[in-house]
């Protein structure tokens, strides 16, 4: 099942003075229940405003939108109420870039209640949830903690069980790890690809090419327009096309290419360190064998 | 001259609950006409060594050294400081707040009670250097990208011509074109005016392309010093300080560690590429 939908969308911000400033233009895509999607795209391209779209975060008010959008089952029209947004938003959670402007509360399971009590979820369900998704980004032993003292990677950590207490079905993480070190990109990256094993939706927009590597499929984005679809082989396998649109690929995919062009027997281009590391292996071994 | 950190050590809030040790007696000397790269975990003290450099904070205990001097012996070495030693802040495009780009990049050269002529010079020169047009310079800051505010404000940094220039992660939140495009203007800037930059990020493949040396902090004091090829060699170390090796570092050392004949001293794909076409050669 499809659990975004897109056709044809396209939306532009007003300005102060009633104009228009065309942002996404004539968007088709979907994602399909379960899948990993990463979206790449230059500063400017359209990335966040199509995921505020997504999260209604952006409205009639904040610019002009044609086109069809569909979350959930849910069509999105003109007409759509406060409380159907409210409760469409509950299974679309979003995680931001700074982890400093997400913390709400003074203690960590406190911060991760605020999401599922402002559902009006009852006592013991709301301590059940915040239980389990302390659980699932591995932060039950910070649970008392003041989230401001934390490291930048627990503190998007924490955010993230926020987000997974409403039980969303699509987690939208919009360049989350910018901000924040080697060892807190890890961790969050190990967190959303155990999230997706569980079953979330993950929309992920990032300016790094290793982590978009790791999801199913990439989506990329020029100028508010869509610029190629594809698994991440085939998305790295043209680094030209990348760079002319500011992009590039992953340190991985750069080498191979550079072997490929020396004349090393290499079909498939890999786009992780792993799957690297396992196709040169090969190589040598089948080589030294003969 | 260089620019050091002799003995420092800082403490914020200091005989309140919430006393906390940010530097310990950290000694760090930046060579002139280099770029160093400053890396460390979040929280490991890099900002707050940073906004020591020009006397912003001043040490609890210990000194810093420009030209030998303490910068912080008196207010008049203090205030010349802020203008010998530029410092570029995390995100920087916050804090621009003149009604044009050219009036914001003209804020410190004026501060410096240069002549209008002067100051038009350094204007226009330090936007050449970061790619704003002139027809930028006319605008409202906040008519501008994200990418070009960055710029700006980095650019009003560089018209004060600081010896050492300080930047706090100036690529973060930028897509790789622009990493490169601002990385490699400060590395130009560097060569024509015979400064020293230190840059301080979390991506180890930018430290690799870009630093002649590198600092590594942990825990408020200097734990690792010295060309990228003696810093990325001692992966363990760097891991234990909450740091990487470049993606391309970790997959030589994946080899390395199946019996291939590598070496795992390789941080860029440049060099990678020629050690395995040259094993390949010789399987």
């Amino acid at each position: 099942m499809d659990i975004i939908k897109i056709k044809d969308l396209s939306f532009s911000y007003k300005d102060g003075e009633d104009k228009l400033i065309p942002v996404l233009k004539n968007i088709d895509m979907s994602v399909k229940e379960g899948e990993f999607v990463a979206v790449l795209g230059h500063n400017g391209s359209g990335k966040s405003t199509l995921a505020k779209l997504i999260n209604m975060i952006l409205t009639e008010e904040s610019g002009e939108f044609t086109g069809e959008l569909s979350v959930c089952g849910k069509i999105i029209t003109d007409d759509i109420t406060e409380d159907e947004i409210y409760e469409l938003r509950r299974h679309i959670g979003m995680v931001h870039q700074n982890p400093d402007n997400q913390i709400v509360a003074t203690t960590v399971e406190e911060d991760v209640a605020f999401g599922p009590e402002n559902l009006g979820i009852p006592r013991e369900e709301i301590r059940k949830r915040v239980d389990e998704a302390l659980e699932d980004v591995g932060m039950t032993e910070y649970m008392h903690h003041a989230p401001h003292r934390l490291s930048g990677g627990q503190k998007q950590r924490v955010a993230i069980a926020g987000i997974i207490a409403m039980q969303p079905e699509v987690i939208i993480f919009d360049e989350s790890t910018a901000m924040l070190d080697p060892h807190g990109r890890r961790e969050v990256m190990k967190t959303i690809k155990e999230l997706n094993k569980l079953g979330k939706t993950i929309l992920l927009i990032t300016h790094y090419m290793d982590e978009a590597a790791e999801a199913d499929r990439i989506i990329v984005l020029n100028d508010g327009e869509i610029y190629k679809e594809g698994t991440p082989q085939e998305i790295f396998s043209d680094a030209e096309a990348l760079r002319r649109v500011r992009l590039d690929v992953p340190q991985v995919t750069e080498l191979f290419t550079l072997l490929k062009e020396a004349g090393l027997p290499i079909q498939n281009i890999p786009t992780t360190t792993d799957g690297g590391a396992e196709l040169l292996k090969n190589l040598f071994v089948q080589k030294g064998g003969r | 001259m260089p620019l050091s950190l002799e003995n420092v050590s800082y403490i914020y809030g200091e005989r309140t609950p919430f006393e906390h040790r940010a530097l310990n007696d950290l000694n760090l000397t930046f060579k002139d006409g280099m770029i160093t790269g400053l890396m460390g975990h979040t929280g490991s003290g890099k900002s707050t060594a940073a906004q020591m450099l020009n006397g912003l904070l001043c040490p609890t205990k210990g000194r810093v050294l420009l030209d030998g001097c303490d910068i912080n012996e008196s207010k008049k070495s203090r205030y010349e400081a802020k203008f010998k030693v530029g410092l570029v802040f995390q995100y920087p495009e916050y804090q621009l707040f003149k009604e044009s780009v050219w009036e914001d990049i003209a804020y410190g050269p004026r501060n410096m009670k240069l002549s209008e002529d002067e100051v038009k010079k350094r204007v226009n020169e330090a936007a050449e250097f970061v790619g704003l047009t002139r027809q930028m310079l006319g605008k409202s800051p906040f008519e501008l990208s994200g990418g070009q505010k960055r710029r700006a404000a980095i650019a009003g940094i560089i018209a004060m011509k600081p010896r050492f220039l300080v930047l706090d992660e100036p690529a973060a939140g930028l897509d790789p074109a622009g990493r490169d495009d601002i990385l490699s203007q400060i590395c130009q800037y560097k060569n024509s005016e015979n400064s020293s930059v230190i840059i301080i990020s979390h991506s180890m493949e930018d430290m690799a392309k870009y630093c002649d040396e590198i600092a590594v902090m942990d825990d408020g004091a200097l734990c690792m010093y010295g060309t990228p090829d003696d810093v990325f060699s001692q992966s363990k170390r760097l891991k234990n300080a909450g740091l990487n090796v470049p993606q391309i570092t970790e997959l030589m050392e994946k080899l390395y560690n199946c019996g291939i004949d590598v070496s795992a001293n390789v941080y860029t794909v440049e060099d990678a590429a020629e050690q395995l076409i040259k094993l390949y050669g010789k399987v």
